[in-house]
């Protein structure tokens, strides 16, 4: 494979964060650009570029980004660090999507909490958003603006029958969408002749009223996670409308930020999230290896990025109760890759999700290899998510 | 409805639309121009004496289709304070249906393209539907539940924590 040109580089958009020192977590808008960058660990791969192997760290000690990109190892009593890192799971995040208003709201409820057994701030619940990645499709078209985690390989596979959401609302398919409706008058007889003709009722229930999967997907566009996923579970039609919403990408209402967190009655593997909107606790139960003993390192698009004592990293999306282990090191796949890598100027790390198509490939290994100067790259990683 | 052609701007022409049911109905060009496939007929020229015959929507929808968007032609250009808040005072009220008329509202929207009265009746489901449990919706909403026992189950244990019940505790959905 060829080295990424450097116009193709430098067609990348990267916007740096601007975190507020006065605060315990640090604010940014969600899916901080960090294009593919996992791609690009596929094309050193290739191109015969070796990947450092990751130096055994000093016993209690891990591996942590430092500014610059640089990574290195800390250990559990390193001053200044400790603050920040080494209290892992402490550390508050928070990741406002996009409102200002939200962010008084986590705000408020970061300084209500009684025990600040605060794992994270995260707004786990941001399948999608605005400043998402591009999707690209086989052909080097732009297919869909919007990106979602775990339904990304999904896209990919189904290609190239996807439709972004504009196309799919164009005029051809909203007339096909109303001529497969059926008259409601119609079907409001066969719901009155119900207790009449039992008989009759086998086929007529298939027709009660449905609204258009269109009209469907717009109202749950405005609809929370929770709500959002019990609405999934009303009927066929409502179900079908909210997987294709999952598995298009296509969510777009910026979610209100949710308290994660875990605590000693719950469990060790339970984490907790508040909803500010419900003013509710869910619990979700997480696959294994219990969280509450890992650190917490940061959270994109649904993932949690977790590490243990050992920097073992191990990702997870508790909501849709997924997960992916980074320990065996870069395993490549041609469907959804997933990196974790430094911020060049901050102390982040992102998860980074990108397809492997060719276009995105070579920019984002241009991407990669130049932002980390010496190519000490220890944390990048890739899972299947299918 | 006639009332509203003084106020609806440089267009004073009456559009005629027939509902399915065969009902007549008039309104200003400004406001049929509200609705994008009333605005393409009249544009294209169909708009005659006989009406514009609208298959899908029955009477009572089309009735508050009209009125909402005579209300909203009038209205439409350089509103002040006053007359946008009492513009959503009107789309307050106006959305206070039942699950039925609204359900003919969004499909004759939907169908005619008026923007405005789709995302009203999109926000005023989408309210509808918060904080409810998927039985709860099939109530609101007269919705029969056609998943087997075994989708269901299915269903439900895939997300099973968006059916936690914090106060009190009983079955999950």
């Amino acid at each position: 494979m060829e080295p990424p040109s450097p116009a193709a580089a430098t067609t990348f958009r990267h916007r740096r964060p601007q975190p507020d020192p006065d605060r315990a977590y640090s604010t940014r808008p969600a899916a901080e650009p960090c294009l593919g960058l996992a791609d690009s660990a596929a094309w050193a791969c290739r191109a015969g570029m070796p990947l450092a192997p990751r130096p055994a760290p000093r016993h209690g000690a891990r591996w942590l980004p430092w500014r610059g990109g640089r990574w290195r190892t800390v250990s559990p009593s390193g001053a200044g660090w400790r603050a920040r890192a080494s209290s892992g799971l402490r550390t508050a995040l928070v990741k406002v999507v996009t409102s200002c208003a939200a962010d008084v709201c986590a705000r408020l409820v970061f300084d209500g909490m009684p025990d600040r057994d605060l794992l994270s701030w995260g707004v786990m619940l941001d399948w999608v958003s605005e400043e998402g990645l591009g999707i690209i499709n086989s052909d080097g078209m732009p297919c869909a603006r919007y990106i979602q985690g775990c339904n990304f390989a999904r896209i990919q596979a189904d290609d190239p029958v996807h439709l972004p959401r504009g196309v799919q609302s164009a005029p051809i398919f909203r007339i096909v969408s109303k001529l497969l409706s059926c008259s409601i008058n119609l079907l409001k007889e066969f719901r009155k002749d119900e207790g009449d003709q039992p008989l009759l009722m086998e086929p007529v229930a298939a027709n009660v009223p449905e609204l258009p999967q269109d009209v469907l997907m717009e109202i749950f566009d405005h609809l929370e996670i929770p709500d959002l996923v019990r609405a999934g579970s009303v009927c066929n039609s409502w179900h079908s409308a909210y997987n294709e919403m999952r598995s298009l990408g296509i969510y777009r209402l910026s979610q209100t930020p949710c308290l994660l967190y875990t605590s000693e009655s719950a469990g060790d593997s339970v984490v907790c999230f508040y909803s500010l909107v419900e003013k509710r606790e869910y619990k979700i139960a997480l696959p294994e290896p219990p969280i509450r003993s890992r650190h917490l390192i940061g959270s994109s698009l649904g993932w949690l990025v977790t590490a243990d004592d050992l920097s073992e990293m191990h990702l997870v999306k508790p909501i849709f109760n997924e997960s992916g282990d980074l320990r065996s090191g870069p395993v490549v796949t041609l469907k959804t890759t997933i990196g974790i890598v430094p911020d060049v100027d901050s102390d982040k790390m992102y998860i980074v999700q990108a397809p492997c198509g060719g276009l995105l490939h070579h920019f984002n290994a241009r991407r990669v290899f130049n932002g980390m100067p010496d190519r000490d790259l220890v944390a990048w990683g890739v899972m299947l998510d299918g | 409805m006639a009332a509203a052609t003084d106020d609806a701007g440089d267009s004073n022409e009456m559009i005629r639309v027939v509902s399915s049911d065969g009902e007549h109905f008039e309104m200003p060009e400004a406001a049929a121009n509200l609705s994008l496939v009333l605005r393409h007929m009249i544009e294209d020229d169909c708009a005659d004496a006989a009406g514009i015959p609208l298959a899908v929507v029955a009477a009572k929808p089309l009735a508050k289709i009209v009125d909402y968007c005579t209300k909203h032609a009038a209205k439409s250009s350089g509103l002040t304070i006053e007359e946008a808040e009492e513009l959503k005072r009107f789309d307050a009220e106006f959305i206070e249906v039942d699950t039925d008329m609204l359900y003919d509202l969004l499909v004759a929207a939907d169908f005619m393209g008026v923007e405005g009265l789709s995302k009203l009746a999109v926000q005023r489901t989408a309210d509808l539907i918060k904080g409810k449990t998927p039985e709860q919706n099939r109530e609101t909403f007269g919705i029969v539940n056609d998943f087997t026992p075994e989708e269901e189950e299915e269903i439900c244990k895939e997300n099973e924590w968006a059916f936690q019940i914090t106060k009190p505790p009983s079955r999950l959905c």
